[in-house]
């Protein structure tokens, strides 16, 4: 049987058609954390796919091809959110006062966040981890949301395990100071 | 305080991985990124690694390799000067200046010129 990994160093047509279908869903989920609009999320994705089809010759031997194209697909999602931190002015001082109390309604509530609001919140999320380097967001999406350990994370990142840890540690804090500042007088504190 | 505001984190995290949930690739997707991969060329990374490796080891080498024959010719000529002012010393000036001194006497001076003494 032949390698996978083989047809797509080759250029096989129909082999980078199956391995475009079968890993697209979950890179346009890895990249759905990092953009909210549908066309940012495909860009990320499409470059990825394009990266990997250009260093097609330097995939290796038994090396998980879905491990590969997120670790690419991640890359580029570091590379635009690096480009777009040039341009983002300061975030948390952006919100609105209804964004606010729609952060504090949300973290209040123990039920799940309703459709409408969920359009929302994104934003106010959004805004929130924008005040994180794009690093230190990528990590704490990755262990947080995504469930990877730090060792994962700093594999997928290609970055140390501590190095990860650490990482996940500031953006931790740094994102309960920011909350602790927005929604501090709810809490009573 | 500190268990309020983790709860917090924790609500914010669960929140976010419900939002951006729903990212899928439309049904046209791959069939774009089929046609754009037409025109891209094949690179082969780890050969372009390893040539700015290789340009980039010359001048370290180069460097390294300068710095240790300079200790090494430094070495030897500073311990050829050592060597030559002794001989350059006649046994009996190296005698002579021992005594003065109370010195003990250097031990290439041969027993048959100490006998002289």
């Amino acid at each position: 049987m032949i390698d996978p990994a083989e047809k797509l160093r080759e250029g096989d047509k129909d082999a980078w058609k199956n391995f475009i279908e079968k890993v697209s869903p979950s890179l346009f989920r890895l990249a759905g954390r990092f953009f909210k609009r549908k066309e940012e999320v495909e860009d990320a994705v499409q470059e990825a796919f394009l990266r990997c089809y250009k260093y097609r010759n330097s995939i290796k031997k038994g090396l998980s091809l879905d491990t590969w194209a997120r670790k690419v697909t991640l890359r580029v999602c570091y590379d635009m959110l690096e480009g777009m931190k040039k341009s983002q002015a300061a975030s948390l001082s952006s919100l609105t006062p209804e964004e606010i109390e729609v952060l504090r309604g949300s973290l209040r509530e123990n039920t799940g966040s309703t459709v409408e609001s969920s359009v929302s919140l994104r934003d106010i999320f959004d805004k929130l981890l924008d005040h994180l380097s794009p690093m230190d967001r990528m990590v704490v999406v990755l262990s947080e949301i995504e469930g990877f350990t730090a060792k994962e994370v700093g594999k997928l990142l290609g970055i140390s395990t501590a190095s990860a840890k650490m990482r996940r540690f500031r953006a931790k804090k740094q994102l309960s100071k920011a909350l602790k500042e927005l929604t501090g007088d709810t809490h009573g504190s | 305080m500190e268990a309020k505001r983790k709860k917090e984190i924790d609500r914010f995290f669960e929140l976010y991985k419900e939002v951006t949930e729903n990212s899928q690739p439309d049904p046209g997707f791959t069939e774009r990124v089929i046609s754009s991969l037409k025109n891209t060329p094949s690179e082969r990374i780890p050969e372009r690694e390893k040539r700015r490796g290789f340009w980039f080891f010359i001048p370290s080498a180069a460097a390294v390799a300068a710095v240790l024959l300079f200790f090494y010719v430094h070495s030897r000529v500073t311990t050829k000067k050592a060597m030559d002012y002794s001989f350059l010393l006649s046994p009996e000036v190296v005698v002579e200046e021992a005594i003065q001194t109370g010195s003990s006497v250097h031990p290439f001076v041969g027993y048959d010129v100490l006998e002289s003494f």
